[in-house]
């Protein structure tokens, strides 16, 4: 396995008295792409702007491409890194080519970069316009834009679809995906659960300052017993239910339909449920599956943290690297 | 070109830009030109000369308007990149908290000379044309220059603290209020309160507190001839030149180191 691009252990942080961030442990390699989810408030932003350096941490270690990060950053481990803050609005009597180019300045990066990284995210055209007729949606491909000047090999993402149009968003995330088959390692904090759901390999869920759990998503709906659901219905009141299905209650009988039904079971177990239904599919009426995803899961980590007040605990099968 | 240059540069260009630089130029230059020709009207001399009364009538207007314009260049210097979301984005390319603190005082304080330099043109050349000493105007220029540079620094202090843009240009015009006239009217009230009798190094010490004094003092010393300080029975009260610019210099690094640490301490 190749040097990790980021390892974080036993990061700590507080504001005054309050703790921030505790106990973060977090590796990544080249190429990965993580989701850091978690409410507002939870110390996302801190753990970005801890590995950007903004921050100082009270305790633990960060190290970029296998080397340990000191206090005072030296320009070379700066380039590593792309930024994307939450919403940013640049300056709005610059046009975003003279934006760019300040920022390629700074990065100490050629000036052909900017051309690059305009087409990239689809602004070329519109890169002599001062920023502030920008659309929300276009200073977010700006950002970009701007977070990809150097050629950084760990992009960290702060909200980064907020205000993109559908269109946007799917740029947005083909561009990151084809920056992930070159090698570069992608951090994107949200709490869009829907949108990375589907584009994350891994997903780090902070809740109080902790990562109460860490894994592919699979592994991590598998862990905490997250369900499918079948709702079905017959097409005869009195048709026979197969194998051990025969044992459920319908939930209702419709006039002169047959009853419906609903089956709530490990995600791993539904092929076999769905197996015998098909099996049988003449007599089906409607057969609907929903498998519980990122959204239920999530509900499920916060409500069951407020009401036993501790974000760490949690069901047998946690993933934690 | 280095980050420091680089943040500097585009302070100017940002205020060149949005027309900044032109609008208040333009303003300045006619404040200037309308005290230089009345200023001393009420002796019945009316006009710009060739003697000092321009340049003395000149640092009553610069010693109100300079530090204003100061403040108002530099109070969201860092604020307003903090609203923008653009702070975290510089600091995290490599610059160094400092550097971006210095840019930001550079390039404000070549946008403010500009100002300087332009608004003050028109009554220069008249008085030069008429006789007047070059040098005196150019130290003049340059005093101005290092007096806004001082608000400017003091500017970006304010702007490192953590409030709204609107509460801190409420506090940059407090700051105003208090150091370019209140502070003065405050010693006033104090010499009359006690029939003149606090001590010289007292009031020497309280002028010490204040930029604005400090310039006044300096200009009126070093660049009028006839010794004003003298004339208006000031001669005696006044710290020395060293004690002056030594002042003047702690006031140009103090406010600046301070943001500096300001800053890196949030870090």
């Amino acid at each position: 396995m190749s040097t990790p691009i980021l390892e974080v252990t036993a990061l700590a942080k507080g504001y005054g008295r309050r703790p921030v961030l505790r106990g973060i442990d977090l590796r990544l390699q080249p190429g990965e792409h993580l989701g850091l989810v978690g409410n507002n408030g939870q110390g996302k932003t801190t753990l970005i702007r801890l590995i950007l350096g903004l921050l100082r941490p009270d305790a633990g270690e960060i190290r970029l491409d296998g080397r340990v990060v000191p206090a005072r950053r030296p320009p070379e481990l700066k380039r590593l890194l792309g930024y994307l803050p939450e919403q940013v609005r640049f300056y709005p009597n610059l046009s975003g080519r003279r934006t760019l180019a300040m920022f390629a300045r700074l990065k100490q990066v050629p000036r052909s970069e900017v051309e690059r990284v305009l087409e990239r995210v689809g602004l070329t055209e519109a890169a002599d316009r001062r920023v502030k007729s920008f659309s929300k949606g276009m200073r977010q491909r700006l950002g970009l834009a701007q977070a990809l000047l150097g050629q950084p090999r760990l992009l960290l993402l702060d909200e980064p679809t907020n205000g993109l149009d559908p269109d946007g968003i799917q740029m947005f995330y083909a561009t990151l995906q084809e920056l992930r088959a070159q090698g570069v390692a992608i951090v994107t904090a949200s709490h869009l659960l829907s949108e990375i759901e589907s584009r994350v390999d891994r997903l780090a869920v902070l809740h109080e300052g902790v990562f109460t759990h860490q894994g592919t998503i699979p592994a991590l709906l598998a862990a905490e017993g997250m369900p499918t659901v079948i709702r079905f219905a017959l097409r005869e009141p009195r048709a026979p239910l197969p194998g051990a299905l025969a044992r459920l209650d319908p939930l209702t009988v419709a006039n002169g339909k047959g009853p419906a039904y609903e089956v709530r079971l490990a995600q791993a177990q539904r092929f076999d449920v769905l197996g015998q239904l098909m099996a049988h599919q003449e007599a089906l009426r409607t057969l609907v599956v929903h498998d519980a995803g990122l959204e239920e899961l999530f509900r499920r980590i916060y409500g069951r943290s407020a009401e036993t007040g501790d974000p760490t605990q949690s069901t047998a099968g946690e993933n934690r690297s | 070109m280095n980050a420091l240059l680089t943040i500097a540069a585009k302070e100017v260009a940002d205020h060149l830009r949005n027309g900044w630089v032109l609008t208040v130029s333009v303003a300045f230059a006619l404040f200037a030109v309308i005290i230089a020709l009345a200023g001393y009207a009420f002796t019945g001399q009316v006009g710009v000369g060739g003697g000092d009364q321009t340049l003395v009538s000149l640092i009553s207007l610069t010693i109100y308007l300079v530090p204003l314009l100061g403040l108002l260049l530099g109070y969201d210097a860092i604020a307003g990149e903090s609203e923008r979301g653009t702070l975290d984005l510089l600091l995290s390319c490599p610059l160094t908290a400092v550097q971006l603190l210095l840019g930001k005082w550079l390039g404000l304080v070549t946008v403010l000379g500009a100002v300087v330099v332009l608004g003050l043109a028109v009554p220069a050349g008249l008085a030069i044309a008429h006789g007047a000493a070059l040098v005196p105007w150019v130290g003049f220029l340059a005093s101005n220059v290092w007096l806004g540079a001082i608000f400017v620094g003091l500017a970006i202090l304010l702007s490192t603290v953590p409030l709204e843009r609107g509460t801190l240009v409420g506090l940059a015009l407090a700051v105003w209020l208090t150091l370019v006239i209140l502070f003065d009217l405050g010693l006033i009230g104090l010499l009359v309160a006690t029939g003149g009798q606090v001590p010289t190094v007292v009031v020497n010490a309280l002028f010490l507190l204040n930029p604005t004094s400090l310039f006044r003092f300096l200009t009126l010393e070093t660049l009028v001839g006839g010794g004003v300080l003298s004339q208006l029975g000031l001669g005696a009260q006044a710290p020395s030149l060293a004690a002056l610019l030594g002042a003047l210099l702690a006031w140009s690094v103090l406010p600046l180191a301070l943001g500096g640490h300001r800053l890196l301490r949030n870090r």
